[in-house]
């Protein structure tokens, strides 16, 4: 018994909404990472759900470079999230107002 | 006093609404359409043996064993090479971002400072090992 398409686009926008739920409401910069997370991964939950769909592997492909997408991404915002502590001594985002050098 | 788990009450949960509201109308849409039967993948189907093939460009029908089928993609090459690129800018950029210089030296943990005061370890909040009290943290 085949699981249909509309529960895999289900699942993907209930990440995906949890994830914008917690950019929205959050003010940690590391919880907003980890909510970026979650918003890439409701995409490839998309990729290898279509990929099971059309019967062609292309969508898999894709969801393992969107794994490098989100890697690429982690380590520069931590990079970010660093300057921002050393800066700043906190990670709350909207402490970060001013351009400060 | 207690410090058993509490639930972060930080922000407003007003602006999650708007999430909320977005997975509403994805919900309402997703549950109107309809697909038919998903194509799948053969029983013999060598999955990992095609994604590799799909990922160098090889043609899958060199990898494949006796009773395997391959499952058909297109090329990824060239995106595999520019996704390699893409993580060596992002490492390289981490470090930009995580190398602390002063004037000019490369401050690193284990790094004697000319200032004693000045802990290379400033990053866990700069306190010394001497003002850190004894017993349950």
């Amino acid at each position: 018994m085949a699981i249909p398409a509309q529960s895999y686009l289900l699942l993907s926008a209930a990440v995906f909404c949890i994830g914008l739920f917690g950019v929205l409401t959050r003010r940690n910069a590391l919880i907003f990472l980890m909510s970026v997370e979650l918003m890439l991964n409701a995409a490839n939950i998309n990729f290898v759900a279509f990929s099971l769909q059309h019967g062609n592997l292309t969508g898999q492909v894709f969801a393992l470079f969107g794994m490098a997408i989100a890697a690429a991404e982690v380590a520069v915002g931590i990079g970010i999230i660093l300057v921002l502590y050393r800066n700043f001594s906190d990670v709350d985002v909207t402490k970060a107002t001013t351009m400060r050098w | 006093m207690t410090n058993r788990p509490r639930l972060n009450t930080e922000g407003s949960l007003i602006a999650g609404l708007a999430a909320v509201a977005l997975f509403a109308v994805l919900a309402v849409v997703f549950a109107a359409v309809s697909f038919p039967a998903p194509a799948g993948f053969a029983d013999g189907a060598a999955i990992t043996k095609s994604l590799g093939a799909a990922m160098f460009d090889i043609a899958p029908g060199q990898l494949m064993d006796e009773g395997q089928a391959a499952v058909p993609a297109e090329g990824f090459l060239v995106a595999f090479i520019i996704i390699g690129v893409l993580l060596d800018a992002a490492l390289d950029g981490a470090v930009m971002l995580a190398k602390r210089e002063e004037k000019g030296e490369n401050v690193g943990v284990g790094t004697e400072t000319t200032d004693p005061d000045d802990s290379a370890l400033a990053a866990d909040g700069g306190g010394q090992a001497d003002d850190v009290e004894g017993g349950d943290r």
